[in-house]
C-alpha cells in the first residue's frame, strides 16, 4: 500500500518531464537561430533588389540623356509624347521638362524628384492624397540634360515592401510552427520516457520495499538506456548475493560466539559453585581464560579475512621468494610435527620469486600446514613443496590423513564449516576460508585434491616476471 | 617506576593500573588524550600506556604530539584493532609495542617490562651473559659453561631473545611477533615446541636450568634463586 503510494507521489507529469523541458529550450533556440536566419536573408535581399531597382533607373537615364543630349530635351519630350502609347508606362514613370517649357509626364511630378541623383519616396499615411495619381513608395533618379531640361525617372518599388512582408510572414508563421512540432515532439518523448522510466521506478519501489530478488525490466528506450538497466541488474545481483553472505555469515558469527561464551559462562558457574576447591577453581578459572582467547581469535581471523575480501586497499604486495618463505614457515612448524613423533618434509629447488603480501601468505601457509597437523592422522606426516614454471609458482601441502570426500572440498572452504560437528581439534573454523581469501587477493588459484591417503592443498600463484 | 595511563573506559583503566600498582609501581590515570597528552608531557614517566581509539584527541595523536615535543618515553599502545595496517599506523605514530584487546594482565606487565628496560639502540649490548651461558651476538655464536652450543639459525634467535630479556619474562606472543612477525593466534603451540628444544641443548646435562616457564605468562632466562 505504502510502496504504491510513493510511487504514485514520486511519478511526475509530463510537462515536467526533461523530454519536454529539453523541447522547449531547442524549440527557443531554433527560433532564435531562424530569426537571425530570416533577418539576413531579408537584408541581402532587399539590398540585392534595391540595386537591381537603382541599375535600372540609371540605366533609363542613360538612353535618355544620350537621346536628350543629342537631340536636345526639346527634341525628346516632342518623341516622348509622340510615342507615349509604345512606352512601358506601367513600368517607368517618366518626367522632362525642356528649358523651353514643354513637358512630358507619364504620372511623374516635380515633388517626388530631387533636382539630380536618386531619392526615395516613402509612403506618407499622414499625406495620403498628395500625389493622388502616383504611387507613393517609389525610386527616382533624375539629372540635367547638357540644354538645362530636366530628365527624371522613377519607379515604384511597393513590390520590394510586399517581398519583404512576405519573408517576414512566412518567418512568423515556419517559426510558430516549428515551435509547437518541438513541444509536440518532446511532450510525446516525455510521456514515452515516463511510461517506460514508470515501470522501472515501480520496480525500485518494489526492491525499496524488501523484495530483494525484483529486477528492473528493460527500458526500451535504446541500447544504452537497456545496458543500464542491465548494468543495474547486475549490481543488484552482487548486492544481494553480498547480503545473503552477510546474512549467514552474522548467523555463523553468532553461533561460533555464543559457543565458546557458553562454555566460559559454564566454567565460572563451575567455580561459583566450587569456591572453596582450591585446585579445580583454578584450573577451571585457566580453561575459561582460554576460551576468552579463543573467542578474540575468532575476531581477530574475521576481521583480517574481512580486510582481505574487502579488496585490494588491504593488500601490501612486494617481490617475495616463496621458497624462502615456505621454508621459513616449515621451519616454524618442525618442532611441532616431530614433537609429536610426526615428520613434515620441505622438497623446495631455487628461489620462486611472486608479487604477494608476505605477512598475509605467511598465515595462510600457516593455516594450511595446521590444518594438515590437525587433521592429517597420526602420525603426522606433512610433505610441502614449492616449485615453479614460466607462468606460475605452485606450493603444495599433503598429508597422510583421511582427506576430504570429494563432496565436501567446496564446503571446508566457507567459513565456520565443518566435516564432523563433533571434530575436537581447535580452530575457529575460518582456517581454510581464509587461505581461499589471500589466495584470490592475490589473483592465484586454490585446489583441493586426493593425496591418495590424505589431502593435498595446492596453491597456485601468477608468477612474477620481474 | 612511574606510570601514565591514558584511557577513556574508565574500567580498563582501573584494571591496568591496579595491577601495576599492585606490581609495586606508581601510576597516574588520564581520562582522556588532552589530559593524557598534558600529563606525559609535564610528567617524568617511565613508560605511558595509551589507548588508541579515545574521542576528542585519539591515542594515535596524543602519541605523535608527544613525539613531537621530543618525549622518549616509551609508549605501549592497546587498541581493539588488530589488523597488521592498524599494528603499523600505531607503530608509525611513534608508540613503541601494540597490544590487541583484551588481553591478559601478564601480557601487558611483560611488554611494560620489555620496553622499560630495553636499551638505547646505540648502545644495544651484543653480548648477554646469565650465569655460564654467553650468547654472543655479533658472532652469532652462544656457550654454556665455555661449551659451543650446536642451535640453528631460529634456535639462536630465540635464545637471544630471551637472554635481551634476561631476567624478565617473555609472553608466547611477544615471541611471536618478534621472532616471526606472526601477528595471529596459531592453533598449535609452537612456542613451546621450540622452547623444549631449546631446553635440550642449552639445559639438558647442566647444572641448572635456566629456561624456566611462568605458568600463564610465558618465559623467562635467568639463574635460578
Amino acid at each position: 500500500m505504502s510502496s504504491s503510494n510513493r510511487t504514485r507521489a514520486t511519478a511526475p507529469s509530463v510537462w515536467s518531464t526533461t523530454g519536454l523541458r529539453y523541447a522547449a529550450a531547442f524549440s527557443l533556440l531554433f527560433s532564435l537561430g531562424a530569426a537571425v536566419m530570416v533577418a539576413g536573408v531579408d537584408y541581402g535581399l532587399m539590398r540585392f533588389a534595391e540595386a537591381e531597382v537603382r541599375d535600372g533607373l540609371s540605366h533609363q537615364m542613360e538612353v535618355m540623356r544620350a537621346d536628350a543630349d543629342r537631340y536636345g530635351t526639346e527634341a525628346l519630350v516632342h518623341e516622348l509624347n509622340a510615342e507615349s502609347r509604345n512606352r512601358d508606362a506601367r513600368r517607368y514613370l517618366l518626367l522632362v521638362e525642356a528649358p523651353g517649357g514643354s513637358t512630358f509626364s507619364n504620372g511623374l511630378t516635380r515633388l517626388a524628384v530631387n533636382a539630380s541623383g536618386f531619392r526615395h519616396n516613402l509612403p506618407n499615411k499622414a499625406r495620403p492624397a498628395r500625389w493622388p495619381d502616383q504611387t507613393p513608395n517609389m525610386m527616382t533618379l533624375s539629372a540635367r540634360a547638357a540644354d538645362g531640361g530636366l530628365l527624371a525617372v522613377g519607379r515604384d518599388i511597393q513590390h520590394l515592401d510586399e517581398l519583404r512582408g512576405g519573408i517576414r510572414r512566412f518567418a512568423l508563421w515556419s517559426g510558430l510552427a516549428l515551435i509547437l512540432l518541438a513541444l509536440a515532439g518532446g511532450w510525446a518523448s516525455g510521456r514515452l520516457f515516463l511510461r517506460r522510466l514508470e515501470s522501472v521506478n515501480q520496480a525500485v519501489g518494489r526492491i525499496i520495499a524488501g523484495q530483494d530478488s525484483t529486477r528492473l525490466p528493460a527500458v526500451g528506450l535504446g541500447r544504452e538506456f537497456d545496458q543500464l538497466a542491465v548494468n543495474l541488474n547486475r549490481m543488484l545481483d552482487r548486492q544481494e548475493a553480498a547480503l545473503t553472505a552477510l546474512k549467514s555469515l552474522s548467523e555463523g558469527v553468532a553461533h561460533e560466539l555464543r559457543t565458546p561464551l557458553n562454555r566460559v559462562r559454564n566454567r565460572l558457574e563451575e567455580v561459583a559453585a566450587q569456591i572453596d576447591n582450591v585446585a579445580t577453581r583454578d584450573a577451571t578459572i585457566e580453561r575459561a581464560l582460554a576460551e576468552t582467547d579463543q573467542v578474540s581469535a575468532l575476531f581477530e581471523a574475521l576481521l583480517t579475512l574481512a580486510r582481505i575480501e574487502s579488496g585490494g586497499a588491504a593488500l601490501h604486495v612486494a617481490p617475495i621468494d616463496l621458497a624462502d618463505l615456505t621454508a621459513t614457515v616449515c621451519d616454524i612448524y618442525r618442532p611441532l610435527v616431530e614433537e609429536a613423533g610426526g615428520s613434515l618434509i620441505t622438497s623446495l629447488c631455487g628461489p620462486v620469486s611472486v608479487e604477494a603480501d608476505a605477512t598475509l601468505l605467511q598465515q595462510a601457509l600457516a593455516n594450511v600446514i595446521e590444518n594438515a597437523v590437525f587433521h592429517g592422522g597420526a602420525p603426522i606426516h606433512v610433505e610441502v613443496s614449492a616449485h615453479a614454471d614460466d607462468q606460475k609458482a605452485i606450493l603444495r601441502v599433503a598429508d597422510r590423513g583421511v582427506g576430504v570426500p570429494e563432496a565436501e572440498r567446496e564446503k571446508v572452504l566457507r567459513r565456520f564449516y565443518r566435516i564432523n560437528q563433533a571434530d575436537p581439534a581447535p580452530g575457529s573454523g575460518l582456517g581454510l576460508a581464509m587461505v581461499a581469501a589471500v589466495v584470490h587477493a592475490h589473483g592465484g588459484a586454490l585446489r583441493l585434491a586426493d593425496n591418495a591417503p590424505g589431502l593435498m592443498v595446492e596453491i597456485t600463484l601468477p608468477r612474477n616476471k620481474g | 617506576m612511574r606510570m601514565l595511563i591514558i584511557d577513556d573506559d574508565a574500567r580498563t583503566r582501573a584494571f591496568v593500573a591496579e595491577g601495576l600498582r599492585q606490581q609495586g609501581q606508581t601510576v597516574d590515570e588520564a581520562p582522556d588524550g588532552e589530559t593524557g597528552l598534558h600529563m606525559a608531557l609535564d610528567g617524568d614517566y617511565d613508560a605511558i600506556v595509551v589507548d588508541r581509539m579515545m574521542p576528542g584527541l585519539s591515542g594515535l595523536d596524543a602519541v605523535r604530539s608527544m613525539r613531537a615535543s621530543g618525549l622518549k618515553t616509551p609508549v605501549l599502545m592497546l587498541t581493539a584493532l588488530g589488523a597488521v595496517d592498524d599494528r603499523v599506523d600505531g607503530l608509525n605514530a611513534g608508540a613503541d609495542d601494540y597490544l590487541v584487546k583484551p588481553f591478559a594482565f601478564s601480557e601487558l606487565s611483560a611488554r611494560i617490562q620489555a620496553l622499560i628496560r630495553r636499551p638505547p639502540l646505540a648502545d644495544q649490548t651484543q653480548r648477554h651473559v646469565v650465569a655460564d651461558l654467553v650468547v654472543d651476538v655479533t658472532a652469532h655464536r652462544a656457550t654454556r659453561a665455555g661449551q659451543v652450543l650446536e642451535l640453528t639459525p631460529h634456535e639462536f634467535k630465540l635464545l637471544e631473545r630471551l637472554a635481551r630479556n634476561a631476567g624478565q619474562a617473555v609472553t608466547r606472543t611477544m615471541l611471536l611477533e618478534s621472532l616471526w612477525g606472526f601477528h595471529f593466534d596459531p592453533r598449535a603451540n609452537l612456542i613451546d615446541a621450540h622452547i623444549s628444544r631449546l631446553r635440550a641443548k642449552v639445559d639438558r646435562g647442566f647444572e641448572c636450568d635456566l629456561i624456566q616457564t611462568i605458568r600463564g605468562v610465558g618465559y623467562v632466562l635467568k639463574q635460578p634463586d
